[in-house]
């Protein structure tokens, strides 16, 4: 009865379903929270969905982590790599941005003491 | 030189510029200005040269990644280095006639800026593409805030947030590319785009426009730019409204006609060209703050240029990257001279235009005004009505009375700004302007009027763009790295 999870279909149908419920949470999160930390939480929380949307819809049965050791001189059987450099280059690029929001609310804290984005409106018509 | 420079030489100095800073100020400042003017000789050269180049890395494409430089960003190179050197100048005379304890920062991210803005046009690859959006969208929060101050850092948190809901909506985008076609090389995908399963087309397509549309202030996703304006300095506004808009305004349409989309989504993107044009010249009507006034200015223009590049049709393009440089140069003049008037005055209200007392000032100033309105002889009059003449061409009567009509409007603040600065009863106060600024500003001023006399010197160049933005063949051809 297990072997119905060891399909591919069954695979990404679950990933699929699942990453972009985590991304909806994201999103939700987004609309919702009013803390600035939370709100860069969220961003995370939404990119962490599509990597794992991503790097999991090509990930296939049977198959083996792009890895050539020298014993292996056909490179078949193995996943797409592609995927998975850009993935850790978009991490990087994510933490980045998340270490630069960071630093801003930090500080803009320092300077006003507040930390509620609905709040930070100084700039307006 | 290869075109990978392009990109190297604006990191290697912004990673170098701690080390500038302790030769010295001048070091530092001299270094910025050196790097910018080197890249714009660089640029100059390659009007002579025929196009495209490429500059592959490692492996050629379309698996390795590599830069092609076509007629279209060529232009677009122009500007950027043009407008990077004008303000790396300015900028002598900035920090030494203010505060300069952040000026290490500014040069940092102002060099990291050009590499990122550059290395976004040039760029044959769509993941490229969105990591040298991601390196220009970082430099640019990071410019809004750099002078950690309350309103730069509230338009910094905003414009960070704003640009990663962006980024996150590209990201998703290429992902579903390399899910149906497996891969991200731009020759590529414009191919085989048809091959796409059209819903899953449609989603794509939807995704980048949402998030280079939200980057290049296009409604309905621009609420964000008049706060972002508002908050940071008036160089930083030169910077954004003449490169950084710019450069996602490149990506936008060359995508929008190398993937096909523009059999389809013409219609959309010109009207929602026009609303943005409509609803951001009645909101300029009533701003009190100088900075937020040109930010729907900027807005306006920008809404302009969608209706034109939208069109389909070469007149109208033509026209419309006439009046892509011609508001750049005019942009950049006047946030420059804004720029001196703000640190005069420590004041961002609309009456510092009327309060200054300097004939150099005043007749630079008006000659951007005049010249952002449409007003002969100056360029951006005939980027006007070229891209009027395109649509006539082409039947198209109701954008022109659309255009004419808002153009209106935006005479109504315009001459009110010029009013206010003619106006004798305000007491005016003398304002030094500095022996670069006179150059600086001397040399926009020029250009604006030269090219609204003798306007075949850039239509030359914006019908070789337009012709290697409309048929691609040769550009496809280079992204492909056929025959290399």
């Amino acid at each position: 009865m297990l072997d119905f999870f060891n399909s591919n279909e069954t695979i990404h149908f679950i990933i699929t379903v699942g990453s972009m419920l985590l991304f909806t949470i994201g999103l939700y999160g987004i609309f919702t929270q009013k803390n600035l930390v939370k709100v860069l939480i969220s961003f995370d929380i939404m990119e962490s969905a599509l990597f794992l949307f991503f790097i999991g819809l090509h990930y296939n049965f049977g198959l083996v982590a792009p890895i050539v050791d020298g014993s292996d001189k056909t490179f078949t059987n193995m996943v797409d790599p592609v995927p998975q450099a850009m993935i850790l280059t978009t991490i990087v690029i994510g933490l980045a941005v998340l270490a630069l929001g960071l630093s801003f609310g930090i500080e803009y804290f320092r300077l006003t003491g507040i930390n509620d984005i609905s709040k930070m409106n100084e700039l307006r018509d | 030189m290869s075109l990978g420079y392009y990109f190297l030489l604006p990191v290697i100095f912004s990673f170098l510029t701690p080390y500038f800073r302790k030769l010295g100020t001048s070091a530092l400042r001299g270094s910025s200005v050196f790097l910018t003017f080197i890249l714009f000789v660089q640029t100059l050269e390659y009007t002579g040269v025929s196009l495209p180049q490429i500059s592959q890395f490692s492996v050629a494409p379309p698996i390795g990644i590599a830069f092609v430089l076509d007629n279209f960003s060529l232009l677009f190179l122009l500007i950027f280095t043009f407008s990077g050197f004008m303000v790396s100048l300015y900028m002598l005379w900035y920090f030494k006639a203010n505060d300069n304890t952040n000026e290490t920062r500014f040069y940092v991210f102002f060099n990291m800026l050009l590499a990122g803005s550059i290395g976004m046009i040039l760029s044959c690859d769509i993941f490229n593409v969105y990591i040298f959006f991601e390196i220009t969208g970082i430099s640019s929060y990071a410019l809004a805030a750099y002078n950690k101050d309350k309103l730069g850092l509230e338009a910094g948190i905003k414009y960070l947030i704003i640009g990663s809901i962006a980024s996150i909506f590209i990201v998703f985008a290429i992902m579903l590319i390399y899910l149906q076609i497996g891969t991200v090389n731009i020759g590529l995908i414009a191919q085989r785009y048809s091959e796409i399963d059209p819903k899953i087309a449609v989603l794509i397509a939807l995704m980048l426009f949402i998030g280079f549309g939200t980057k290049a202030e296009l409604f309905p996703m621009n609420f964000w730019a008049p706060d972002i304006y508002q908050g940071s300095s008036s160089h930083v506004n030169g910077l954004f409204s003449a490169i950084v808009a710019k450069s996602y305004l490149f990506v936008f349409f060359h995508l929008f006609y190398l993937f096909g989309l523009n059999t389809k989504y013409t219609l959309l993107i010109m009207s929602l060209g026009a609303i943005t044009f409509l609803v951001s010249e009645f909101t300029a009507l009533n701003q009190k703050d100088i900075k937020r006034l040109f930010a729907y200015s900027t807005l306006g223009q920008l809404g302009i240029l969608f209706m034109a590049l939208a069109s389909n049709s070469s007149d109208t393009i033509s026209g419309a990257l006439f009046h892509l440089a011609s508001h750049s140069i005019s942009k950049l003049l006047i946030f420059l001279v804004l720029g001196i008037l703000i640190s005069k005055f420590k004041s961002t209200k609309i009456t510092i235009v009327g309060d200054f007392k300097s004939l150099f000032l005043s007749i630079v100033l008006i000659i951007g005004f005049l010249s952002i309105l449409g007003i002969p002889p100056f360029s951006g009059f005939i980027g006007k009505i070229l891209i009027l003449k395109g649509f006539a061409l082409s039947h198209n009567y109701i954008a022109i009375a659309f255009i004419l009509l808002v153009s209106i409007v935006e005479a109504v603040y315009f001459f009110r700004l010029i009013a206010l600065m003619l106006d004798k009863k305000r007491t005016k106060t003398s304002v030094p302007v500095g022996f670069v600024n006179y150059i600086v500003l001397s040399v926009l001023a020029i250009l604006i009027v030269l090219f609204g006399v003798y306007p075949s010197l850039l239509t030359h160049y914006t019908d070789l763009a337009t012709n290697a933005l409309l048929q691609p063949h040769s550009y496809l051809q280079f992204a492909l790295g056929v025959g290399l």
